[in-house]
């Protein structure tokens, strides 16, 4: 699985999928890839869902759902297609 | 009067009856010690021995007990809290309040598993516990009353060294603010701000508690905890290290993600000024300039800030806490971090609870935005996101002046002062102003606020660690599928968790370990290093149990029903507007009567006698003033 770097594709790149990365989650990206309360990414087409931890570097415990195309998933090894559209909400992390 | 022999002084309570200044030692029974562990528990059963559940809460005749948890003070990670037990001048229920910090693993280094106060002092007065010298004295105070927590702590260490502690209330706690707050720590505090146990010490003219000197407890199988420490660091470093850098600020950025974070007095779905005011914000700005932990805890989430604003304005202070920023931060539509800082900063000089003080100032701005209050009345006016007029209405609740003096007394009586119209906007439960997860997005927080047996409380629950997933449910025992929750699940959720935190309350631990996956068999095995008492998983979650039907029965002595087991109506009928918990509002009463099903209560919620026998609490409804005749069988 590769790795595109948060930034570099930006949304609407054909060739990925854009993974929007809300709450503290955007602290483990790039600075560049952050607006104020969400980050963008963006990932292969074909990565599965379960692989956008690793990816992104984001613990996996720190992800409270994977929301895709507006639909919670929880079948971790979906297979994202062109077109689709992520959204990672996070743990509550306040305590 | 002497402690003698700190050596051998793991069951020892003190009590001073501060009417007649005497102060007697005795030894804890073995049984006691046992049954109610430490804690809010012990506190809990020492209080029901020195006081009847009717007192006037800001009599003499209320007792206050502090006592530290059974794990406090001992090589454990993150154990280090305390717990303060008394009837609340807020809810008029026995409640409890709890702190971390170093003072409960400093009582035990002294030898002291409790500390009983009685009666009321003739003159300000502070006591101090001196494990060096083993003794237990009280000194006058007289000059200390009046000074903010900070300036008294500074003269406490004065006088009695560098190494202390003290739990010290400010004038709010003086002057009888319902939700004054005990701070610890002095300027790297630690609250107990829940319940006005501040109000109670200054009822009894008590300005502080000071312990200091010692030996640390030895646990019986030292080898034994060193293992289980080893193993329990591996999930610390994993999950709980990380999230110390920014600490519970670093959440509020996450929490408004998500719907959990309360706008607009609970009336708003988003926050736009968010990202303004979270920890990382806070720390990129410069804000954050240093970093704390509590006794034995690697994790240091308490945040040492550079005040930019108000009279301390380029000193040090406390960051505030997750809690703090919600509460003067978004529910007041404040976008100001330097702003939050000094109400924080303010809050702990004063001796304030910074929920309640928060959800009091939202509460008195919604009044004003509704012509309920006018600038005469409020002394100023009072728009949303007015920094300056949050800071006002601080030191007006404080010493009890103007709108403060109604502000004071909670957002419950406050709206018995404005009116019915005030009244569908005071967000309390028994009193209690709610903290800042909204029980409109883990709905399990609805039924776990509603059966708070203090009130509003989120540390009674913490069930969302289980809704989102991020707490493995078989380790508390929940059989339900917590990805496809009905109401019956959710009720279950609140019960089994509830147990669980009233056990991290008796032995002292602090909740975030939850983040680290502490489970309740490590606990056990941590009681079985430290105390060598065979202890096992199901008996600390019965204890919980246990403990939290008690509080129940003296509740229900106190004549709570189900009709108090409730939400504010806002919640239960005003769902978020916006936002990704938009459109979702709680199930209560479905939720309810899983919930008392799974207790084992019958439908006004009262602890049934099956239940009572299966818990051992047999002996309780009689000593409480409940006639037996109104519990089912
Ligand atoms: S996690 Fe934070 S509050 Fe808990 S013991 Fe550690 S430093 Fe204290």
């Amino acid at each position: 699985m590769r790795s595109v770097p948060a930034g570099e594709l930006k949304s609407g790149a054909p060739e990925g999928v854009e993974v929007q990365v809300l709450g503290h989650l955007i602290y483990y990206l790039p600075p560049v890839s952050r607006e104020e309360t969400k980050a963008v990414a963006t990932v292969p087409v074909g990565t599965a869902l379960g692989c956008l931890p690793g990816l992104l570097d984001i613990p996996h415990f720190e992800i409270q759902s994977y929301v895709v195309n507006g639909q919670a998933v929880t079948d971790l090894s979906r297979v994202l297609g062109r077109g689709d559209t992520v959204v990672l909400l996070p743990v509550i992390s306040s305590g | 009067m002497n402690l003698n022999a700190a050596e051998t002084a793991q069951t020892r309570a003190v009590a001073v009856d501060a009417t007649t200044r005497s102060i007697t030692c005795s030894p804890l029974e073995d049984a006691v010690r046992r049954r109610y562990l430490g804690g809010s528990y012990l506190a809990t059963h020492l209080w029901l021995e020195s006081s009847r559940l009717e007192v006037d809460p800001l009599s003499a005749a209320n007792a206050l007990v502090i006592a530290p948890g059974l794990l406090t003070g001992f090589p454990i990670i993150a154990a280090n809290r305390t717990s303060l037990v008394s009837k609340s001048p807020q809810t008029g229920l026995l409640s409890e309040s709890t702190v971390g910090g170093f003072f409960g693993a400093k009582m035990k280094a002294a030898g002291v598993d409790a500390l009983v106060i009685k009666g009321s002092f003739d003159v300000p007065s502070y006591i101090i516990i001196d494990g060096d010298s083993g003794t237990v004295e009280v000194e006058d105070a007289g000059a200390l009353w009046g000074q903010d927590i900070f300036r008294t702590f500074e003269v406490l260490k004065e006088r009695h060294g560098e190494d202390l502690d003290a739990a010290v209330i400010g004038p709010a706690g003086e002057n009888g603010v319902y939700f004054a707050a005990v701070i610890f720590g002095g300027i790297d505090s630690r609250a107990a701000g829940r319940t006005g146990m501040g109000a109670v010490m200054g009822s009894k003219n008590l300005k502080a508690v000071v312990v200091r000197g010692g030996k640390t407890p030895k646990p019986a199988d030292r080898e034994g905890l060193t293992q289980a420490m080893r193993e329990f660091m591996v999930q610390v470093r994993e999950r709980a290290i990380p999230w110390g850098k920014y600490g519970t600020s670093g959440g509020v950025i996450s929490a408004e993600a998500i719907g959990d974070l309360p706008v607009d007095n609970w009336r708003g779905g988003s926050f736009p000024g968010v990202s303004r005011i979270t920890g990382q914000t806070m720390a990129e700005q410069g804000m954050v300039i240093g970093h704390y932990s509590c006794w034995g805890c690697p994790i240091r989430c308490g945040k040492d800030v550079r005040l930019g604003v108000g009279d301390r304005a380029g000193q040090k202070s406390h960051g505030p806490e997750y809690e703090t920023i919600g509460a003067f931060g978004s529910l007041c539509m404040l976008d100001d971090p330097q702003y939050i800082a000094a109400a924080n900063d303010l809050c702990n000089r004063l001796g304030l609870d910074t929920i309640s003080a928060g959800c009091a100032v939202a509460f008195a701005m919604e009044a004003y935005e509704r012509g309920i209050i006018d600038d005469e009345m409020a002394g100023r006016p009072l728009l949303w996101g007015d920094g300056e007029a949050i800071l006002f209405l601080l030191e007006e609740i404080a010493s009890q002046r103007g709108l403060g003096g109604i502000l004071g007394k909670g957002t419950r009586i406050a709206a018995k002062h404005l009116g019915p119209l005030a009244e569908e906007f005071a967000i309390h439960v028994k009193g209690l102003e709610l903290p800042m997860h909204d029980p409109r997005k883990y709905t399990s927080m609805a039924v776990s606020y509603a059966t708070g047996n203090r009130g509003a409380c989120h540390l009674d629950g913490m069930t969302y660690y289980i809704e989102t997933g991020n707490y493995p449910k078989e380790v508390v025992g929940i059989e339900a599928d917590t990805k496809n929750l009905d109401g019956k699940g959710k009720a279950e959720i609140a019960v089994k968790m509830q147990n669980l935190m009233d056990a991290f309350n008796a032995l002292g631990i602090c909740k975030f370990m939850l983040k680290a996956q502490l489970s309740p068999a490590s606990m056990a095995r941590w009681v079985e290093c430290c105390l060598g008492w065979p202890c096992s998983r199901e008996d600390l979650l019965e204890t919980g149990e246990r403990a939290f039907n008690l509080r129940r029965l003296c509740n229900v002595s106190l004549g709570i029903t189900r009709k108090d087991d409730t939400l504010p109506p806002r919640l239960l009928t005003h769902p978020r507007p916006s936002g990704e918990a938009a459109g979702s509002l709680p199930f209560l009463g479905e939720m309810l009567n899983w919930y008392y099903a799974i207790r084992g209560w019958d439908n006004e919620g009262m602890p049934t006698l099956k239940t009572l026998k299966r818990l051992d609490l047999e002996e309780y409804p009689e000593r409480l003033g409940i006639k037996t005749r109104v519990l089912s069988p």
